[in-house]
Formats: structure tokens, sequence, C-alpha cells
């Protein structure tokens, strides 16, 4: 899945924090977006997934010959045609297990009915070998328990991301606070995902060396605009995101 | 033995009441303040279509919960997209507006005059009271058992979620306000349900019984006996209204100079039981984690370490009346 953007601003109390006159994220599997902090990167993405209403513009999901416009419609819907995002900032439901986070993830809007209510039936087969599978390959300290520190907390928005079936990913930093083992586990996962044709995947980074490694495409954010778009070596050698960002 | 009737009525009225406030609040995190103003509602539209329109009780009673889908509906909308805080002042304002129409629009409610009498559904002379409390038995039974039911389902876990970190949850693709509007409309109306069938209850209606103290005391149980817990509602009203407005009121043998200073006793009593069990537990007695599984597994070793206490106490009540027997029986024989 690929997502349009065009004229997109949003302003905070009449001040300017993003401006995207035209961009496509999505065409080349797996992207990067980096920029320096408070260049609007987060903000980006809540404008993306609905999380944020937009000050001016238009964003657009393409889904094969399918167009959807994403103005009208509200954030679960947006989930729903497979766009999902991880959070830069923890979050969670501190009442839910580790595995109630996923069932949750996992678990399809339509089931959670009134009429479900009776059968008292919160999971099923399907998922809950899933659910096994990630939880044999991403340790926790209590996987029948609660996630306890910030890094299980953060790998949890993650997997609860990558268990919804997204088409489409946007991750938002999601290295900060995970240890380099784990990053890894992740990030090759999410390669692995991409290849197969899975879904698409947007990267917000400060671990350059991630973006550089993992990434076929990179766009460089700054001051809210979209300066520079090109593959890994044409950001590195290019004179303005040097200047801007790597500090050179 | 009709006063006793009388109370235990009211107090699975006051169950049921602070079942549904678990669902809106300790499941969603909707904090209705306005408990009182569904609960009048119904109460006083049945009373009206009654006593006024001559209607039946069961006709009063359909009518009566299309109104209060309706308003509860509508008033859902106009809510439940705001923060917590304004949740709590728009409900209590909702109340307040329920309690002022009762006292001003005096065509329909007879205003402090007074409103009755309203019959009794159940027309079998000598027991209306006894089936009418059997009746109410069977609902909050029902509701009791669909609650833990909902805790054990998607929807419910869904609902945790909802209150938990309801953007998240939206983002997960769940349509979050559909379900805090749909389980708003239904528990309230059924609080306004309970405020129907209060209506036979009480007989005769004054707008003074649409009081806050009656959203307080069912805001106190819940707490008291746990918000998120599936049976905290139950045990909270046992606590509160069951010991203190049954047992302590009604049974325990008070001077009549006393008399007068029990209610207020009994108010100083719920709020220090409040503090102690905030202070010591701020989840409630029943704390979420504590299994409904557990609960009733402790009651049945409660109950059969009971009973073997009391087979045993049997057994050597039978062995000394046995050594006795044959002690006698020597002595005759002598
Ligand atoms: N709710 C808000 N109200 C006012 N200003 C905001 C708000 N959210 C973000 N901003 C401002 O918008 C700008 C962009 O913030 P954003 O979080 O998108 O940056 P970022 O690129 O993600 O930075 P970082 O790398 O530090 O995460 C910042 O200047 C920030 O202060
Ligand atoms: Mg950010």
């Amino acid at each position: 899945m690929k997502l349009h953007m065009r004229d997109l601003t949003k302003a905070y109390h009449e001040h300017p924090v993003l401006n995207v006159a035209e961009a496509t994220l999505g065409m080349h599997g797996l992207e990067g977006l980096i920029g320096p902090n408070g260049a609007g990167k987060s903000t980006l993405m809540g404008l993306l997934t609905r999380r944020i209403a937009a000050t001016t513009g238009t964003v657009e999901l393409e889904d094969g010959d399918a167009r959807h416009p994403l103005n009208p419609i509200r954030s679960h819907q947006v989930a729903n045609l497979g766009l999902v995002k991880t959070n830069q900032r923890i979050q969670g439901f501190e009442s839910l297990t580790i595995r109630d986070n996923l069932r949750l993830a996992a678990t399809a809007h339509a089931n959670e009915t009134y009429r479900g209510v009776l059968d008292q039936n919160q999971t099923n087969d399907a998922i809950e070998a899933e659910i096994d599978d990630y939880l044999s390959q991403f340790t926790f300290a209590d996987p029948d328990g609660f996630a306890k520190s910030g890094g299980e907390k953060k790998l949890l928005d993650i997997l609860r991301c990558l268990i919804f079936k997204p088409r489409m990913l946007l991750m938002d930093e999601p290295t900060a606070g995970l240890p380099d083992d784990v990053t890894a586990k992740v990030m090759d996962m999410v390669r692995a995902k991409v290849k197969s044709g899975e879904m698409t995947v947007v990267i917000v980074e400060h671990d350059l060396e991630l973006i550089w490694n993992y990434c076929a495409y990179v766009h460089f954010l700054s001051e809210g605009e979209i300066l520079f778009h090109g593959t890994p070596d044409d950001v590195k050698n290019n004179r303005v995101v040097a200047e801007k960002y790597m500090g050179v | 033995m009709a006063y006793l009737i009388f109370s235990l009525s009211l107090m699975l009225i006051y169950i049921g009441l602070a079942q549904m406030l678990h669902v809106q609040f300790g499941l969603l995190g909707i904090p209705n303040f306005g408990v009182v103003g569904f609960w009048g509602l119904g109460m006083y539209a049945v009373g009206v279509m009654q006593v006024q329109l001559g209607m039946s009780f069961v006709d009063a009673m359909g009518l009566t919960v299309v109104l209060l889908v309706i308003a509860s509906y509508f008033l859902g909308r106009l809510i439940l997209r705001l923060e917590r805080q304004a949740i709590l002042c728009a409900t209590i304002a909702f109340s307040a507006i329920i309690a002022l129409l009762a006292v001003t629009e005096k065509w329909m409610t007879m205003g402090v005059v007074g409103l009755g009498t309203i019959r009794h559904p159940f027309r079998v002379l000598g027991l209306e009271e006894i089936l009418f409390f059997l009746f109410l038995l069977a609902l909050i039974v029902v509701m009791q058992i669909l609650i833990l039911k909902l805790h054990k389902s998607r929807l419910g876990r869904l609902m945790v979620a909802t209150r938990d970190n309801e953007e998240l949850a939206a983002s997960l693709g769940k349509d979050t306000f559909q379900v805090k509007i749909v389980a708003f409309t239904l528990t309230a109306t059924i609080m306004g349900v309970l405020g129907g069938l209060s209506a036979p209850l009480n007989q005769f209606l004054t707008p003074n019984m649409i009081v806050p103290s009656i959203t307080f005391a069912v805001w106190i149980s819940l707490v008291l006996g746990g918000k998120e817990h599936a049976l905290g509602a139950m045990l909270g009203v046992f606590v509160t209204f069951g010991l203190f407005d049954i047992l302590i009121e009604t049974y325990a043998p008070v001077s009549p100079e006393f008399a007068v200073v029990v209610p207020n006793m009994k108010l100083f009593f719920y709020g220090a039981l409040l503090v102690g069990v905030l202070v010591f537990r701020p989840t409630g007695i029943l704390d979420r984690k504590i299994k409904p599984e557990d609960i009733s597994a402790a009651l049945s070793r409660g109950m059969s370490t009971g009973l073997a206490g009391a087979g045993r106490g049997m057994q050597s009540f039978a062995k000394v009346a046995d050594e006795k027997l044959i002690n006698r029986k020597k002595e005759d024989d002598q």
C-alpha cells in the first residue's frame, strides 16, 4: 500500500509545524523518514493515520486499484483499511496481560459483539497459535503476565501492530528503549514481511545505521518540509542533509 | 416482615444500579454521576403513565423503555466524546434537570404534592410484595450472570482496553465510540428500568426522592466493593445498604433517643469505611485480580469446612449422647 499526500499542513496555535506540498510513501517497500528533533516526523505520522487532524491538505491510501481518501474517515477506519502505526511515546492497556493485548489486536472488531458475550469466547486456536509463535521468538520476563519494563511495553506496542497484520505499517522510533538484539530481531522480521509482500513500512529513526542497513529509500524532513528523498547513498551524500542533520 | 421485604427489594434495586455503574465506570471508564437521574426518570415515567394516563404497569414500562433509550442515546451522543470531568459534570446536570422537572411539571408529576398510588404489578392478594421481590431477585441474578459472562468475552476485553487507552484501541481498528454509546444507552436504560420498578415499590412518588445521595450511595458501594470486579457491585451494596440500612437500622436495639442519629451515623460509617478501603485497598475490597472462581472456591471451601465442622460436632454430640444413654442403661440395669 502507498500513501499520497498533497498540500498537507499542520499548525499548532497558528504556528506551522508541517508543510508537505506533495509526497508519496510506500513505493519502495521499506522506507526511512529521518530528520532533526522537532522536524515534524511524529506529527506527519499522526496526520497520516488520522490520530491528528490536519489543518489543510489531503491524504489518500492507495491499495491496488483502489484509492481511499483518508480525510473523511476516523482513526479506527484507517486501521481497518490496513494502515497502522507504532508509537514513539510508550502506550498500552495496563489492565490487559501481554497475551490479552495480542488477542485484542488480533481479534477482528466485527467479532467483538453483544451476542458473543453469551459464548464467553475470547480467542480462537489460530490466534493462540500466532501468539505462541510471537512469544516464542520474543522473550518477556512474564509472558503470561503483564509487560513490566519500558522496553517490554515498547516491544508489545510493535507486536500488537504486527499481529494486527497491517498492509502498511508506520513505525515511530521503534528501537528507542529496546536492547540491540531485540531491535535486530524486530527489524529482521519486518524486513521479511516486506519482502514477502505482506506490507509496506515507513520507519522514523535517529539510529542512522539502522536506516542505512534496512531501508531501500529515505525521506529527509526538516522544519516541517521534505527537503530531499532518495536511496540511502544519495541521502548520505546530500549536502543539505549533511548540513541540517548530520552536523557536518 | 413487610418492611424487611421492602428493604430487601430496595437493596436489589441498588445492586442493579451498582451493576450498571460497574459496566459504565468500572469497565468503560464513563463516570456517570447522574445515576439518580436515570433512575428517577424511569420511576416518574412509569408513575405518570399509570396514574395520569391509566396505563397498565407493563404498557407503562414498555413506553418508559422507549423514552429511556432515546434520552440516554442522545445524552450519550452529546457527552461521550468529552473529557471525563466534562462527562461527570454533564451527568450531574442531567440528574439535576430530572429532579427539577419532577417539581415544576405539576400537570404531569403533581409537583411536591406527590404522585400516587402506583399499584403493584402482581395482583395476588397478600403476595404482591413477595412476588415482586422474587421478580427483582431473578432480574438481578440474571444481570449478574451476564456481567460475569461479559468479563470473559471479547467485548468485555475491548471495554477494558477502551477504558485504559481509547485512542490506542481506535488505532487498532476498534470503533470505541460505538462501543461506548451502545453500552451507555443499554446500561442507562436499565438504570431507568430499575427506577420504573421502584415506582410500585414506593407507591407514592415525591420529587425529594430524586436526591444526589442515591447517586453517591451507588458510587460508594461500587468503589467499596471493587469497581473493576464483576462481583464488586453486589458485595459493595451488601456491605453498605445491607449492613447499615437493613441490619443495623432495622434490627439493632437502638433506644428512641438514638434512633434519630442513626441515619447520620450511617453516612459517617459509609464515609469512614470508604476512606479505610481507599487507603488500604484503592481498588476496592475485590481487587480485579481476584477471579470470581477464587471467590466461589473460597466460599465452597468455607462451606465445606463449615459442614465438616458441623459434622464433627454432630459426631461428638452423638458420641456424648450415646455414652449418656449407655450409662443410663447401666444405671437402669443395676
Ligand atoms: N500538541 C502539540 N502542541 C503544540 N506543539 C506541538 C504539539 N505536538 C508537536 N508540537 C510541535 O511540533 C513540532 C514537531 O513535533 P514532532 O513531535 O512531530 O517532531 P519529531 O520530528 O517527531 O521530533 P522527535 O525526533 O524529537 O520525535 C515540534 O516543534 C513540537 O514542539
Ligand atoms: Mg517524534
